[in-house]
């Protein structure tokens, strides 16, 4: 291949990295190593606690380390949902969670509306309020939150745990940016038809909108359903308990991982299948979600 | 629209525009405030509301049951004598030398392999992206599992390989970085996500361009790849370090800030301060201070990302 000034010719089969001049061969094997090792360190965690929970109790203290599970056994998970109570956990955690991203969407979707599309005195005020709530990490609210709550008496409760995940300015940003991609004339031209305000939003733009908002619920639920901080504090009794919060009760039930270690596991092992199969089934929007944020930071 | 009626003084035009006025201030302002309302009812509750409360409670003495007693910057003063304090700053900094650089520059180095055209490369891409819906306790185990002194499969292949195990989390040196490469393996993928769009962005000519002028893969790296690529790191930065200097629930459940305090990061003092000991004055004023930090460290970062040039 020759420069456009025809004075260098350069051959595009070698690779110069640091002046060790690798065949094309030689790139590519190191690329497809690299890639193996970080698809297995990547996999490994996942299967090994899996493995193991499938292990009799016996053998999962076992050297040196076995691969296959033999017997393989149900127990450890039968144990789990006997001796903790996994499936009021994992209760709790859908019903906040869901309650939060129905509850939020429609919050979020109300005001990134607002926001995006209408002119009012004050917008510039209320968007830079709630920008700033980024910059203020959580922990200065976790003490007022628990202090009011707790003189509320509703500290144990849904309540707490649904109301804090409602006002989510995440995504908020999200919608606004993307209520914003819309023309303005198909707005207009309805609304000059005679649409209401919250008719253009519920017959236009949201049904125009199904990514956007599967990508804010997903956030949404995700950020509620592994949330740990805040429901560690405001709830301690099993009857509100949500998965993440009970998953650690286990370690300390096992005073530091005394005897039940395949108990343990299986119940963590519980507590991912949700989220994998969430994320199997919606990988793009995920991943659509994140870049965005990035991107249109 | 209404048809104007007709005007017969100049008290009747001031009064008509008043009027209409007052409607369009109805229908404008109005009709945004209650759309936004169901948002910013709990935003100024249990956001804004608490956030601020958060500052004035640093100002007094206040454990649940009781009266809190004002006692200004006291509880500032006792945060700088306090070395348990001291000491979870200290931590929380070892964690952010060591987990930040990670997270940005090996993200970034995953970006690019996961971004060549391999066979393969989408179930490798699946696999880092997947430990983002865990929760963080669930990572806590199976990590904890994996770093188990006896048992562990680190220690177990570290054995294999001729190395020395490991008491992972029970060795005063070690037990940070083990909490580092567990929280990579968790939080990396947002960071190699918002890469790998980045990377994707830079349109394949100005590559062709510089290969036609001769230029190495290194150097197309530095003045193609990583000038496209700043206005991200702008963003992953500086968000990579706030995350680290809040990092709490992997610790939480993997080392309850042990052994011997050497992973009692901040969040764990405010935790401990607040809910253990409730002391509400003193969590918050450490609270305050973190929050004081993070701004502040942010806009450090992003004057030094953007000042370059």
């Amino acid at each position: 291949m020759t420069s456009m000034t025809g004075t260098r010719t350069t051959e595009r089969r070698h690779f110069t990295l640091n002046r060790f001049r690798l065949s094309h061969i030689t790139q590519r094997v190191l690329l497809y190593a690299s890639l193996i090792v970080v698809g297995v360190v990547w996999a490994i965690p996942f299967v090994w606690i899996v493995v193991s929970s499938l292990k009799v109790e016996k053998n999962i203290l076992t050297y040196p380390v076995r691969w296959i599970p033999d017997p393989f056994t149900l127990e450890n998970y039968r144990e789990v949902l006997d001796r903790f109570p996994i499936d009021q956990w994992l209760l709790n955690s859908f019903i906040v969670s869901f309650s939060t991203v129905l509850l939020s969407l429609i919050a979020v979707c109300l005001g990134a509306y607002a926001l995006a599309r209408m002119e009012f005195r004050g917008r510039k005020f209320v968007y830079m309020l709630i920008l700033a709530s980024f910059l203020l990490p959580t922990d200065v609210t976790l003490v007022p939150l628990f202090l009011g709550f707790s003189k509320l008496k509703v500290l144990d409760s849904y309540f707490s745990l649904i109301s804090v995940g409602i006002a989510d300015a995440f995504n908020l940003f999200l919608l606004t940016q993307f209520f914003q991609t819309f023309p303005k004339e198909l707005e207009d031209a309805a609304r000059i038809d005679g649409c209401s305000r919250l008719g253009v939003l519920r017959h236009m733009l949201l049904p125009l909108s199904k990514p956007a908002l599967v990508t804010a619920a997903l956030f949404s639920f995700f950020t509620s359903w592994n949330n740990f901080t805040w429901p560690l504090i405001a709830v301690d009794s099993d009857a509100h308990r949500t998965l993440p919060v009970g998953i650690a009760t286990f370690i300390a039930a096992a005073e530091g991982w005394a005897t039940f270690y395949g108990v343990i596991m299986a119940g963590a092992v519980i507590a991912c299948i949700p989220g994998l199969i969430a994320f199997f089934l919606l990988q793009q929007y995920f991943v659509q979600g994140i870049a965005t944020t990035g991107i249109k930071s | 629209m209404e048809k104007a009626p007709a005007v017969t003084s100049v008290t009747q035009i001031a009064v008509k525009s008043r009027q209409s006025a007052w409607k369009r201030f109805l229908y404008n302002e109005v009709t945004a405030y209650l759309f936004l309302l169901p948002f910013l009812i709990p935003f100024a509750l249990l956001v804004l509301a608490p956030a601020i409360f958060g500052v004035v409670i640093s100002f007094f003495r206040w454990s649940i049951t009781g009266t809190p007693q004002l006692i200004g910057l006291e509880n500032y003063g006792k945060l700088f004598q306090d070395y348990l304090f001291l000491d979870s700053v200290k931590n929380t900094l070892r964690f952010m030398v060591l987990a930040v650089p990670l997270l940005v520059v090996l993200s970034l180095a995953l970006a690019i392999l996961l971004n060549q055209r391999l066979a393969g490369k989408s179930i490798a891409r699946t696999l880092v992206v997947a430990p983002r819906v865990l929760m963080v306790s669930a990572v806590g185990i199976i990590w904890g599992w994996m770093y188990n002194a006896s048992f562990g499969l680190l220690n177990y292949y570290l054995i294999q390989i001729g190395l020395k195990p490991v008491s992972w989390l029970s060795e005063a040196d070690w037990a940070m970085p083990a909490i580092v490469i567990t929280t990579v393996w968790w939080t990396i993928n947002t960071n190699v996500i918002i890469y790998l769009a980045g990377l994707q962005d830079i349109p394949p000519d100005m590559y062709e361009a510089g290969k036609i002028d001769g230029a190495s893969a290194w150097q197309l790296f530095w003045y193609v790849t990583l000038p496209s690529l700043r206005p991200l790191n702008a963003f992953v930065i500086p968000m990579s370090v706030i995350a680290s200097s809040r990092v709490f629930g992997q610790i939480y459940t993997m080392t309850a800030g042990g052994p011997v305090g050497k992973t009692f990061v901040i969040m764990y003092y405010i935790y401990t301060q607040a809910f253990q000991n409730f002391r509400m004055g003193l969590a918050s004023a450490a609270a305050v201070l973190l929050t004081i930090a993070s701004i502040a460290l942010t806009l450090v970062q992003l004057r030094a990302i953007q000042g370059k040039g």
